[in-house]
């Protein structure tokens, strides 16, 4: 679906290459999480994928980058669009209309579709997202999580079969983020849509997705399945946000015999080796 | 100096609050978005009124008192602080805070000298505060606030939007606070920040606060969390059955998260 | 009292006949009566402008909103009356003066009150205009109580840093407003990249023109207020026309 092979860019008058030699292929289906300090290309990855670099952003690019087929130096923003989905970080700036429906309704309007086929793309994407309560609301009156869902359901509508979210859980407290992530996991299950998301809460999606991605300072550092990438994070001592089961999980599984299966989701398994190790004396 | 305030203000957006802040306490408060905590805090520097009840800042009330003078002794930084940057040089911009408050020019400079140091910005003091990376920015902003002294510091939701790498500068300079004798107060939703930062946290919910207390209570009786409309997380629900195991409570609240990962 | 001045244009989303009219039929509607208010001096004409108008609020629950609209323009009312007072020396006639100004604030608040940006913009889009021009329009209604907001929060952030805007004459008022305003502006302009970027990730401009997937569509309530505008204003111009206008200034000498 994406194939980004030795691309670099860097961003018109700046100094600094933002990408450098980043090689990143996305397969169909796949759930895959980027993370990494700010600063470290991340969104500018995103950006590339979505067409914003270099149509939005203009700089220097070199390398090839191909998304589902189109050539993102050569394409348009919004010919993109029609395949690829981006919800960006702040969905206030996304929703434009006075009503959940009709802001919903605005990106199959912009692709002339007839107006049975918007009407139905409206309903469907309302359904897929829980919000057909909130159809008649201004979205600006939603509360945090549901304003990104909205986002979403606006995206949904173009039909798209990729979807890349950038940050997503950011503004979000910590309920509304793990209702978020049941969200989102539930959304994937049916629909199957390529996902893309960039995020620095690794606890709440380290468990959901298929593969990690760690950028750093441009280039991609890690890229493996999660337990591994954690595992190859840990070993170059990376900055990231170590999720605390599986850090937890690091140090004491194998006083508890439990290096070979997931990191337990349960806190009181550690809690004896813990106090041993602290000199307490054990129950 | 004793700094310390209780008030118990009423609105349609805050029900009957009282809380008190003690002189070199370290206290978070705690809930869902929209519990009214943010209203909470401006009413410590008088941006907001109480409409019943009242608000003290070392013994004086708020309503007698201009923004400009809580503002000297309770220094509060909201939440996206970039937002507000509009000066030409980083210099500048930590300068604003205390020309406001009446520093003398020599005053000025010797503190934004010395902020500039402590916060890792001294190289940047003639650069634009657009030009600075997020790290630097949110550096800039916890700078332009300390410039003055305050003696209450009041962050709000300062780990949202964050990496690992700032989040272990803000615990850094969260114990600086306390080794100095400020007061101060978090304003957050995560509660594992809490839990390394504070000893004591109100809980909010709906305008109303629900509890408040040590946080090692809270870790004991971790219903409480339902209450305020907050789930516990990984590092609570441990933290809660270590303490239920005997563990001794000396050794908590500010969690020490080193210790507990063996020293990792 | 500048903001307060701003809430005499919000639209409330309420089902009632007026709001359910055809944008293009309130803004025929509007238009007619400025037209006609800003034409005359008659009071009876003004009075039965005025009544047609509050029979409009009435039908809409628009009337507490309009009468807290009027509050906000008090301070221009009085100002009228008594500019008028002094010129003419005619209290009563001032006073029509000041209803006219009534009328013809009424005219278009009444329209706000009941027409959703989205509609307006839907309709202006139907009557050829182009889609650039009417988003523009709906996008900037849509983003003035963010940008509200914004300022209040940058406001507030540097008040907390000792800013005190009371001191000093105008000029200097506004200079220590800087600290507020440059953030504020940085912070719109990018903003509009991003909305601009965000129009596009949803296709905007992909094609030459696009669909609308709800149409304002003239209805039997929009025939017949249409209707009952020519015959109040066929009624209004034939008065003016063929009766002779009420002189105040005699009445005002019988008292």
């Amino acid at each position: 679906m994406v194939s980004l092979r030795d691309v670099t860019f860097s961003y018109q008058g700046g100094s600094r290459s933002v990408l450098k030699g980043v090689n990143f292929e996305l397969r169909a289906g796949e759930f895959v999480l980027i993370t990494g300090p700010s600063g470290s290309g991340k969104t500018s990855l995103a950006r590339l994928i979505t067409g914003l670099i270099p149509n939005s952003y203009p700089g220097e690019l070199s390398g090839s980058a191909v998304v589902l087929g189109e050539d993102v130096s050569k394409s348009k923003i919004h010919t993109l669009a029609q395949k690829v989905g981006f919800v960006l970080q702040n969905p206030e700036n996304q929703l434009f209309a006075l009503t959940v429906e009709d802001d919903v309704a605005f990106g199959p309007e912009n692709l002339a579709l007839p107006r049975q086929e918007i009407k139905s793309r409206v309903d469907w994407s309302l359904s897929t997202t829980g919000l057909e309560d909130q159809r008649q609301r201004p979205p600006f009156e939603l509360s945090g999580g549901f304003q990104q869902r909205a986002a979403i359901a606006g995206v949904l509508a173009m039909k798209p079969r990729l979807l890349v979210l950038d940050e997503p859980t950011s503004s979000l407290d910590s309920l509304a983020a793990r209702n978020f992530v049941k969200f989102l996991t539930k959304l994937r299950s049916e629909l199957g849509v390529t996902t893309l998301i960039i995020e620095q809460r690794l606890e709440l999606f380290y468990n959901a997705v298929d593969r990690i991605v760690v950028v750093q300072d441009g280039s991609i550092a890690v890229d493996a399945t999660p337990i591994a990438a954690l595992d190859l994070c840990l070993k170059n001592n990376l900055q990231v946000n170590y999720p605390l089961s599986y850090l937890f999980w690091k140090a004491y599984g194998r006083d508890i015999g439990r290096m070979s299966e997931r990191p337990p989701s349960e806190p009181s398994t550690y809690v004896d080796s813990i106090r041993r190790r602290m000199g307490e004396s054990v129950g | 100096m004793d700094v310390g305030f209780s008030y118990e203000p009423g609105r349609e957006v805050l029900r009957q609050v009282t809380l008190d802040v003690p002189e070199g306490s370290s206290m978070s408060i705690m809930g869902p978005n929209g519990s009214g905590k943010t209203t909470l805090i401006k009413t410590f520097n008088g941006l907001l009124l109480p409409t019943k009840g009242k608000v003290l800042v070392d013994g004086l009330a708020t309503t007698n008192a201009s923004i400009s003078q809580l503002a000297k002794k309770v220094g509060i930084i909201f939440q996206n602080p970039e937002k507000s940057f509009f000066s030409e040089t980083v210099r500048q911009e930590i300068a604003f805070g205390p020309k406001n408050m009446g520093f003398s020019e020599k005053e000025v400079d010797a503190v934004v000298n010395d902020v500039s140091v402590k916060f890792g910005l001294s190289d940047y003091l003639s650069s634009n505060p657009f030009d600075l990376s997020g790290g630097e920015k949110r550096r800039l902003s916890i700078a332009s606030v300390l410039a003055w002294r305050p003696e209450v510091v009041v962050m709000d939701e300062p780990t949202v939007g964050l990496d690992h790498q700032y989040r272990v500068f803000l615990i850094d300079v969260l114990r600086g606070f306390k080794a100095e004798g400020k007061s101060v107060v978090i304003v957050t939703h995560d509660v594992d920040f809490a839990l390394l930062t504070s000893e004591r946290t109100a809980l909010m919910d709906d305008g109303s606060m629900v509890w408040r207390g040590s946080l090692t209570d809270l870790l004991k009786s971790p219903e409480l969390f339902a209450r305020a409309n907050m789930l516990p997380t990984f590092l609570t629900s441990l933290c809660t059955e270590l303490l239920r195991s005997g563990l001794s409570q000396d050794r908590f609240a500010p969690v020490d998260l080193a210790s507990l990962l063996g020293g990792k | 009292m500048s903001l307060a001045f701003l809430r005499a244009y919000r639209f409330s989303k309420l089902d009632t006949p007026v709001h359910r009219l055809d944008p293009r039929t309130k803004l025929i509607m509007t238009v007619a009566f400025t037209l006609l208010g800003v034409t005359t001096l008659d009071p009876l004409e003004i009075l039965v402008l005025l009544f047609v108008q509050l029979i409009i609020l009435a039908i809409s629950r628009s009337l507490q909103m309009w009468l807290r609209s009027l509050r906000a323009l008090l301070l221009f009312l009085v100002l009228i009356l008594l500019a008028q007072a002094i010129a003419t020396g005619n209290l009563l006639q001032s006073a029509f003066f000041a209803l006219r100004f009534v009328v013809v604030a009424s005219a278009t608040s009444w329209f706000f009150f009941t027409t959703s940006p989205e509609d307006l913009g839907r309709a202006l889009e139907q009557m050829g205009i182009s889609a650039d021009v009417a988003l523009s329009f709906t996008l900037s209604m849509r983003f003035i109580p963010v940008i509200a907001e914004e300022f209040q929060s940058i406001f507030d952030a540097q008040r907390a840093r000792g800013l005190d805007v009371g001191k000093g004459g105008l000029l200097d008022r506004m200079r220590s407003l800087l600290p507020v305003l440059v953030p504020l502006f940085v912070g719109v302009i990018r903003r509009t990249y991003e909305i601009a970027d965000a129009l596009e990730l949803r296709g905007y401009g992909a094609l030459k023109s696009r669909t609308r997937w709800k149409d304002p569509k003239f209805g039997r309530t929009d025939v017949l207020a249409l209707l009952a505008l020519v015959a109040l204003s066929a009624g209004l111009i034939y008065y003016r026309l063929v009766i002779p206008t009420l002189d105040l200034s005699k009445l005002t000498t019988l008292l």
